[in-house]
């Protein structure tokens, strides 16, 4: 069976890249969408827009964590 | 005095809680693995929840309403963020430590740090720095429980700390670790539920955007990503989370518990499980600290404007398991530290200095008599009332985060040195104490806009980082021992 593009990204040192990466982009995405909600303020429910949407922000940053962490699980599992 | 509604519920509260204990008990070993870590067999659904109610406190169900009631919504933010950054700590670190602490036998955070860098010493100095924190936290949880439940359900304070303490001390000597993280795993659930609860209340039956306009037109900006002070700037943001997210993960009774997972898979597991337990009880407490200025625009007591929210909104029922759930939160924290402060006191000072050749049932005797000397220390200091709570427990979390060094890069990194882990430990809670607004040594304009906690920490990574470059590592044996490789074999 060919090797898939997921077999190759496991593999090290590509793996170590697709890691580091990862948390750029949770760090990035965290900081950087406060600038773009910040006008966001109509009220749903109580609750400002931009509360609403950093919800949506939080559960992206929680798949690119379970991402890096299953990633990262597997270059330390012998370990 | 009859009994109201509010104080039966408390009361039939701890008395479930000591049953927990009371049952864990049956099941509990007096060997140090069984009576600090439960055997290290700690499953996945209990090591999340336990890490949960650990870290959740007072803070969560008093100082998050408290706070987003006069600054807005932005310690969400951070907490939100922080608590995403903790599952990456948990999966690195926190497996790391897992696997040494289950190949050498190391049960407590102090005993790592004395064995990696081959210094007894250290160990020492790691706990009495942790321990002004610890006993901080411990007596801040106390006070916090005690003034509230003196304030909202009248039951005096002193009455409130003394029981409190009273049934801490009673299910941690009979079920130790075990009965901690049972009745942990209960508290969270209590805390998650009651809170939720009351946000599904507000939302559904009353008109949370009335309230939520009300509140904004009391207090204009209210409902700003910045806060109507406009402190919540992304920057403030970013680095009070990462703040929190090396100190959280940093705490010593945190690091205990990664020495009782079962397993790697669950240690990572239980990382998440805690997040997204801790991410939904954040944003309740947020939102209802917000609406509450709505509803109460001129509190009486603005530290405890959730309770007085949901007294005012709801039945009395509902307001005794609100402050049933807030003991949780302070209890499930306070007891933590204690046994975590006293197993170290037991296992680092007694059986290191003291008596070395103590048994094992006598090295878990003096954790227990321990347990009950710190209890009655921090109650003592409880009564004797110190100012700023919540302020308070906020220094403790910041000034764990300037403790980890010697820890989180001593697990991966073979220069660390003991001197550099001594100095780390006295510059960066140093600076911490010194930067501290209560204290207020160092202007806060030397900040530059940061939380004055990320300023401690990296005061205390560089100072490690620099001194340890500039002195000699422990031997290559003992360091290849107690680390490990950050990106796992053939690095």
């Amino acid at each position: 069976m060919s090797e898939t593009v997921f077999d190759r990204i496991r593999q090290p040192p590509l793996v170590r890249y697709v890691i580091v990466l990862l948390v750029g982009v949770l760090l990035a995405l965290a900081a950087g969408h406060q600038y773009v909600i910040a006008d966001w303020t109509a009220l749903y429910l109580g609750l400002p827009a931009w509360l609403w949407t950093q919800l949506g922000v939080i559960a992206v940053l929680f798949v690119l964590a379970w991402t890096a962490v299953s990633l990262y699980a597997d270059t330390t599992e012998d370990t | 005095m009859p009994v109201t509604i509010a104080q039966a519920v408390f009361f039939t509260y701890l008395f479930l809680v000591f049953l927990i204990g009371v049952y864990a008990a049956r099941f509990t070993k007096y060997t140090p693995a069984d009576f600090y870590l439960a055997d290290r067999g700690v499953g996945t659904l209990v090591l999340g929840l336990t890490l949960a109610a650990t870290v959740l406190s007072a803070f969560t169900v008093f100082g998050i309403g408290a706070d987003t009631s006069q600054v807005g919504l932005g310690p969400f933010s951070f907490l939100a963020i922080a608590a995403v950054l903790y599952t990456l700590f948990f999966a690195s670190v926190g497996v790391a430590l897992y696997r040494i602490g289950t190949e050498h036998d190391i049960v407590t955070p102090a005993e790592y740090i004395r064995v990696r860098y081959e210094s007894p010493l250290l160990g020492v100095v790691y706990l009495t720095v942790t321990g002004i924190f610890m006993l901080a936290m411990l007596a801040g949880q106390l006070l916090g429980g005690g003034v509230a439940l003196d304030t909202l359900i009248g039951i005096p304070f002193t009455v409130a700390v003394l029981l409190m303490a009273l049934f801490m001390i009673v299910y941690i000597h009979i079920a130790g670790y075990r009965g901690v993280i049972w009745s942990d795993a209960v508290q969270s659930t209590v805390l998650f539920a009651v809170l939720a609860g009351v946000v599904a209340y507000v939302m559904v039956v009353r008109d949370s955007t009335e309230i939520a306009e009300s509140a904004a037109q009391e207090i204009p900006g209210l409902f700003d990503i910045v806060g109507p002070a406009e402190l919540w700037t992304p920057l403030f943001v970013m680095t009070a989370a990462l703040a929190f997210a090396v100190g959280v993960p940093g705490y010593p009774h945190t690091i205990q518990r990664y020495f009782s997972a079962g397993n790697a898979q669950i240690m990572r597991d239980s990382g998440f499980l805690f997040a997204l337990v801790a991410v939904p009880i954040y944003f309740f407490g947020a939102v209802l600290g917000v609406w509450s200025v709505g509803v109460i625009p001129e509190p009486p007591e603005p530290d405890y404007v959730i309770p007085l929210l949901v007294e005012t909104l709801m039945h009395p029922v509902v307001f005794g398991i609100v402050m049933a759930g807030a003991t949780a939160a302070i209890m499930s924290t306070a007891d933590s530290v204690a046994l975590t402060m006293s197993s170290m006191l037991s296992r680092d000072v007694y059986r290191e200095f003291v008596n070395p050749d103590a048994t094992a049932r006598e090295e878990v005797r003096a954790t227990q008599l321990l347990v009950f000397l710190l209890i009655v220390l921090a109650v003592a200091l409880t009564l004797v009332q110190p100012a700023g709570i919540f302020p308070l427990i906020e220094f403790a979390v910041v000034g764990f985060a300037t403790t980890t060094a010697p820890i989180f890069l001593g697990v991966y990194w073979s220069g660390a040195t003991k001197s550099g882990a001594t100095a780390s430990l006295i510059f960066g809670p140093g600076v911490t104490i010194l930067l501290f607004p209560t204290i207020g040594v160092i202007p806060e304009t030397l900040t530059f806009g940061m939380h004055y906690g990320f300023v401690g920490v990296l005061v205390a990574y560089s100072t490690f980082i620099l001194v340890s470059l500039l002195s000699r590592a422990p031997s290559a044996t003992s360091v290849s021992t107690y680390s490990q490789s950050f990106w796992g074999q053939g690095d």
